[in-house]
């Protein structure tokens, strides 16, 4: 299932150049952080997480699953901007409930990441891997190398291909921004 | 100052194993340095078989796992001798997904969902056939219940945690006859959860929670409820004792650990006594043979001892058709006559004739409940003990 990208009047969060998609519709969460400051501890990522993963899912059903699954989905989408980001501006962070039947009972998750020409090729390789029509030998080939061939960045590959997470990666070159949509079921019975 | 990590991991020679607990999110290998040692440590010693523990690893980033997946296939790849055995729980629902992958890319790397291999009779359990049981027997036993439950401590405005909640009735009773600070009730089966869910959410009941977990290896923190229930459950458990430290755990110093089983055994009537009495004790049986001992209820105090209780107390609640209404128990027993007769009895491979030699001995039981003159008594044991102040 694709994820809807969200279209040119949704509100956006964050101000002028810094404004990213999605509507906050439906928000359970929002923030926005100064990259530089969100970006002077790795710590922060695991902080922010466990919060947000804490905060959104206390009044869901089954709360610790869906705590843990947040929790990781988000920490890495974090760690990722933590290691590939632009030197200024805003990383906005944005969960909400879709309205049922938009994306059957789902957590939506968005984070807008100011980018340089560094990171945002790393945000496309993502994208490209995910892709890829043999995106799953790809990363198994990945795995029995060690990453070697894709150290950190990897991680966006393996949340969508191991986790079957909505994962959709946009970058836009002219705003040097990246934006990353995660979609968690919340009626996962898997066992 | 050293920074405490938030994750351990540790070498157990006698049981081959490497175990990990915590939220392993490392930023570099730097962070990985302990675990690079257990393993150097492990494949000096081990021959066989090497088990990774990953069940208490509640987190794990890309990074901890790039390099738990690169000690892995150095491991699949250099000791062809040696078979890896990676035990994770589905109750961490990224765990089973991320391990499996790598189970696929290399033959001597195996994944095993603990929790399954843990909870034998489960695929029997957790039938819908088992909701009546759950259902009826909560029903009868709340009656008695509930004054055993103030005897053994507790009282309103504590925090519960009912464990092996399994249809949550109990959870429900207790949220309105204590008025308890909050109820969190935990069981391993989604279809028992998502019946007490919409119990809860049709009664409209604040204050109780239910959430899917592994007795052994529940996410509820250390030292966190006054008073923690686990009622008949041990007793279908082949590791009780795993359970029981669990329950410690998670209850506060000074507060009560709380806990229910049969005797089956000792289930007796008449008249027909002799037909009753084998069929009590084929259901022992049939149970045994899942790992599971119907005949639990006078040994928890020990286990509850062993773990470090104290103020353990004892009490029998003497289930019969005196002192209990006659169709509810009734209907305990005609949901056992179903259970039997259907997925139990496949499960444990019974003949046709042993089946209706059992249930033929469940009517004679029932009738000695509707018997002007007869009498059939159901023994529910109760233990209980203190944690002690740290």
């Amino acid at each position: 299932m694709g994820i809807p990208v969200p279209s040119d009047h949704a509100f956006c969060i964050g101000e002028n150049g810094d404004r990213d998609d999605g509507s906050v519709d439906n928000a359970i969460f929002a923030a926005r952080f100064a990259i530089g400051g969100f970006a002077s501890s790795f710590r922060h990522c695991e902080q922010v997480a466990n919060y947000v993963a804490q905060f959104v899912t206390s009044n869901l059903p089954d709360p610790d699953r869906l705590n843990s699954m947040l929790s990781m989905g988000l920490n890495e989408i974090l760690e990722m901007a933590y290691r590939y980001h632009g030197a200024d501006g805003a990383l906005n962070l944005l969960v909400k409930q879709p309205q049922s039947g938009e994306e059957g009972s789902s957590l939506q998750v968005v984070v807008g990441i100011p980018a340089d020409s560094a990171a945002l090729a790393a945000y496309d390789w993502c994208r490209e891997q995910i892709g890829h029509a043999q995106a799953h030998n790809h990363y198994s080939n990945l795995v029995r190398e060690g990453f070697e061939s894709g150290p950190y960045k990897a991680c966006l590959v393996e949340l969508a291909l191991i986790y079957r997470v909505h994962l959709a990666i946009k970058t836009e070159p002219s705003r040097g921004r990246a934006t990353v949509t995660m979609v968690i079921n919340t009626n996962q019975n898997e066992q | 100052m050293t920074e405490k990590l938030p994750y351990s991991v540790k070498f157990h020679p006698s049981d081959h194993a490497i175990v990990f607990a915590g939220s392993l999110r490392p930023s570099g290998k730097e962070e990985l340095d302990p675990i690079y040692s257990c393993f150097s440590e492990a494949l000096g010693e081990v021959s066989g078989v090497l088990y990774l523990n990953l069940k208490r690893l509640r987190q794990l980033n890309h990074t901890g796992f790039a390099h738990i997946a690169g000690l892995v296939r150095n491991v699949a790849t250099a000791r062809s001798d040696l078979k890896l055995k990676l035990i994770v729980s589905s109750v961490i629902p990224w765990a089973p997904p991320r391990f499996e992958h790598l189970a696929e890319l290399w033959p001597n790397v195996t994944a095993e969902k603990y929790d399954r291999a843990f909870y034998p009779g489960q695929r029997v359990i957790d039938q819908d056939d088992f909701i009546p049981v759950l259902k009826s027997q909560n029903q009868l036993l709340w009656s008695h219940e509930k004054e055993y439950l103030r005897i053994h401590g507790l009282q309103s405005g504590m925090r519960v945690a009912d464990v092996c909640c399994g249809t949550g009735e109990f959870a429900i009773l207790l949220r309105k006859a204590f008025d308890p600070e909050s109820v969190v009730a935990v069981d391993h089966s989604r279809r028992f959860l998502e019946y007490a869910t919409n119990v809860v959410d049709e009664f409209q009941l604040d204050r109780v929670e239910y959430r899917f977990g592994d007795a052994t290896h529940l996410l509820l923190l250390d030292d966190s409820f006054d008073f923690v229930t686990c009622r008949l459950s041990l007793e279908v458990f082949d590791r009780p004792e795993q359970i029981v430290r669990e329950l410690f755990r998670i209850c506060k110093p000074g507060g009560r650990v709380y806990v229910t089983n049969e005797l089956m055994s000792h289930a007796l009537g008449y008249p027909h006594e002799e037909s009753i009495e084998a069929a009590c004790h084929g259901l022992v049986g049939m149970f045994q043979q899942l790992g599971m001992d119907l005949d639990f209820g006078p040994k928890a105090a020990v286990y509850l001892k062993d773990e470090g209780l104290d103020d353990v107390r004892i009490d029998v609640i003497e289930i019969n058709n005196t002192n209990s209404d006659v169709e509810e128990f009734v209907q305990v027993i005609e949901s056992w006559i179903d259970v039997i007769s259907g997925e139990l009895a496949a499960a444990t491979n019974q003949s046709a004739q042993a089946v209706e030699k059992m249930r033929s001995g469940f009517e004679d039981f029932i009738g000695a409940m509707r018997h002007r003159r007869g009498f059939a008594g159901w023994p529910i044991y109760i233990a209980s003990g203190r944690k002690p102040d740290s």
